[in-house]
């Protein structure tokens, strides 16, 4: 290591920068364009490096700048420096935050759903509907004649999707089982299983309200939410981590609650969206839209109307004015 | 004419460890950091990340000469690019029971890979005045500290936890190097048992004041009502539950974290060595270091993280202010090694799913 040197440019012929010791003694010499600079970062020292090997350190930033010209770090250093231009910079963040959460988020999702290979939706269900059977789920004690009249309203629904709402990879079915655990309930998975409760066919017979609430589970696998969730809340695990970098545990765990949060709004709109699709689609098929409202009067009547802020559906009384709303509207 | 005594045989020059850095240039660069990382959908942030480590370890300071940092943007994009679509795979395959248990063992397996991995990526892609560092860890070593003493550990209900924390520490130092130059660390377990039992203090201390005032403020009165009926809180109750978790993890645990962090470092620092010659000294207050974490997060949340940049270069000004490398010989002797190929597969595992290995310059 040597202390003290100066570097000099020669701009005759090629250009050719010299660096000599204090006593004038040639250290090393090289064409410029061989010269590695590295990156300005902050006033940090700036280090050039040699073909020879020799690395010339130096805090002469702006003698430095000029050797090294317009080049691209050097743009990126300029953004950087700390004055009122830097005030665009921290818009372009704020905004940049609200488009990325907008648009940026679906973007992402929609092509990462896109590159889901097709037989992962089959394996996912079953593999759902293997590890419920598994742990809560039990046989159906419906009737055959009970099954069968149930089944028959979901292929009339299943009959009138559009050809292209159906992706390959996606097989529609219906399955019955008891599960005490979750009382009157229906659930769709992402490659187009749906699943009916005992309770929720014994409890809710009427044929309308039984295609409403299918037609609404339909819609959950047509818009593809379940996949969409997966991957949304994947995607924002990840950026967290990469767009906020080093924070420190409490800090991320706090991005992470509001993301939860954030997740959970997601999750209502995609319950008023399959809502909208079922309604449709019930009356499509001539069955009365009016059955999935009423199936929420009774649910009120059962379970209440609470709609925390943690809550991952909508207020049931919500979804009624939403739904008369849409029947009312066409 | 009487010759000098003889220099005691290890006599160390004090050099004090300098941070650089300032708020204003590191504003600058993260902020332009974040937006070129939203634009690019987070592609940018590999490159992100490398301004950002150089910028911190070429501002720190020791004897006049400067750290560095020589990953690139694209390596560390191509290894987060592998740890993201294993990340991806493994939550799809997850669905499925018996391949999620089977998921989970393989694991188990490649974790000790990743933890060497990351340390030998990171020490190679460091250096101090131009002499690289390296890492020589394998993965018998890493098998040991991820997976068997934490399991050890468990089974004498986290009595021990002190050792598995001394061997996880031991591993990283000792198999670290400046150059051709190996790091050494001893130190007795029980400054490690003394950290521990400040930490629990804490936690039970503070904790039991938290828990009084909390529940003479009646916060808990919805959740303790909702218990007993098993009926939902009411969602204004669950907000308030909510945040008195926060208040929690803010003054109980977080505290206690870095009263833990600022003693282990001090013993780390303080019995390791550099090739026999060099020795370090950490003198980190404990309390005074939990005062900066803990204003620091506020700082962050009331300035919606505006003022992150702000509270990290305050965090890494007050470490460096309490670290002295104590110069016990030339520190132009250091010589590069001949570096092993590595990967950046282990260090985006670490930035993604926040494997921590830090040891904290």
């Amino acid at each position: 290591m040597v202390e003290g040197a100066r570097i000099t440019l020669s701009t005759a012929g090629e250009d050719h920068l010299t660096v000599q010791g204090t006593d004038g003694d040639l250290l090393t010499s090289a064409p410029l364009e061989k010269v590695t600079f590295s990156d300005r970062i902050g006033s940090a020292p700036r280090r050039l490096a040699f073909p020879d090997g020799s690395v010339f350190e130096t805090d002469a930033h702006e003698a430095i700048a000029l050797i090294e010209g317009d080049t691209r770090a050097s743009r990126l250093h300029a953004w950087e420096a700390f004055r009122p231009r830097l005030a665009l910079v921290l818009l372009a963040g704020v905004a940049g935050i609200w488009a990325f959460w907008r648009y940026g988020l679906d973007m992402m999702v929609a092509v990462a759903i896109a590159m889901t290979p097709a037989p992962l939706f089959g394996a996912m269900d079953a593999g759902t509907i293997q590890a419920l059977d598994r742990t809560i789920a039990g046989p159906t004690d419906l009737p055959e004649d009970e099954r069968a009249r149930i089944r028959g309203i979901f292929d009339d629904l299943i009959a009138i999707l559009p050809e292209d709402s159906i992706r390959s990879g996606q097989e529609y079915s219906l399955d019955f089982r008891s599960i005490p655990a979750i009382g009157p309930n229906a659930f769709a998975m992402p490659g187009g299983s749906v699943i009916m409760t005992d309770a929720f066919a014994e409890k809710f017979p009427e044929d309308d309200v039984i295609a409403g609430v299918l037609g609404h589970e339909i819609g959950h696998v047509v818009g593809d939410h379940g996949l969409k969730q997966v991957y949304r809340s994947l995607g924002i695990y990840v950026l967290v981590a990469l767009l906020a970098g080093d924070t420190g545990p409490i800090l991320e765990n706090i991005l992470l609650e509001g993301n939860l949060l954030l997740s959970l709004s997601f999750s209502r709109e995609k319950e008023l969206e399959a809502d909208a699709f079922g309604v449709r689609l019930v009356r499509d098929a001539g069955y009365d839209p009016v059955g999935l409202a009423a199936f929420f009067r009774r649910l009120i009547e059962i379970v209440g109307d609470d709609a925390g802020y943690r809550a991952t559906h909508p207020a049931n009384s919500a979804r009624v004015e939403r739904i008369e709303e849409l029947i009312d509207g066409e | 004419m009487q010759t000098p005594p003889p220099l005691p045989r290890q006599t160390y020059m004090p050099a004090q460890v300098e941070f650089r850095g300032n708020t204003r240039e590191w504003f600058g660069i993260w902020i332009v950091n974040f937006v070129l990382s939203i634009i690019t959908l987070s592609i940018y942030s590999a490159w992100a990340k490398v301004r950002q480590k150089k910028y911190f370890y070429q501002h720190t300071y020791v004897g006049g000469r400067n750290f560095d940092y020589h990953a690139t943007g694209k390596q560390i994009l191509i290894g987060r690019l592998i740890v993201i679509a294993g990340l991806v795979v493994f939550t799809l395959l997850s669905a499925i029971p018996v391949v999620a248990v089977l998921g989970f063992l393989a694991f188990l397996f490649v974790m000790p890979w990743l933890v060497v991995q990351s340390l030998r990526f990171n020490a190679r892609m460091s250096s101090w005045s131009n002499v690289r560092f390296g890492f020589s860890g394998k993965y018998g070593g890493a098998a040991k500290i991820t997976l068997l003493y934490p399991l050890l550990a468990a089974l004498t209900l986290y009595t021990t936890l002190p050792y598995a924390d001394r061997a996880r520490r031991r591993f990283i130092v000792n198999n670290h190097r400046l150059g051709k130059t190996p790091f050494s660390f001893a130190a007795p377990i029980s400054k490690f048992y003394m950290a521990a039992l400040a930490a629990i203090a804490w936690v039970l201390v503070v904790g039991a004041v938290l828990g009084f005032v909390l529940m003479q403020s009646g916060i808990f009165d919805g959740l303790f009502a909702s218990l007993d009926t098993m009926e939902p809180q009411a969602p204004a109750n669950q907000l308030w539950t909510t945040l008195a978790t926060y208040a929690g993890l803010f003054v109980v645990i977080a505290p206690a974290g870095a009263l833990y962090y600022a003693m282990t470092r001090n013993i780390i620092f303080n019995h390791t060595t550099l090739g026999g010659a060099h020795a370090f000294h950490s003198t980190v207050p404990p309390l005074r270091y939990v005062w900066i974490v803990v204003t620091n997060a506020i700082a962050i949340i009331g300035s919606l993280f505006l003022l992150l940049p702000w509270a990290q270069i305050r965090k890494a000004r007050f470490l460096a202010e309490h670290t002295e490398i104590l110069i016990g010989g030339s520190l132009d002797e250091f010589v590069n090694a001949m570096q092993e190929e590595s990967n950046a597969i282990g260090d985006a595992y670490g930035d993604i799913e926040g494997l921590d290995l830090d040891i904290g310059l």
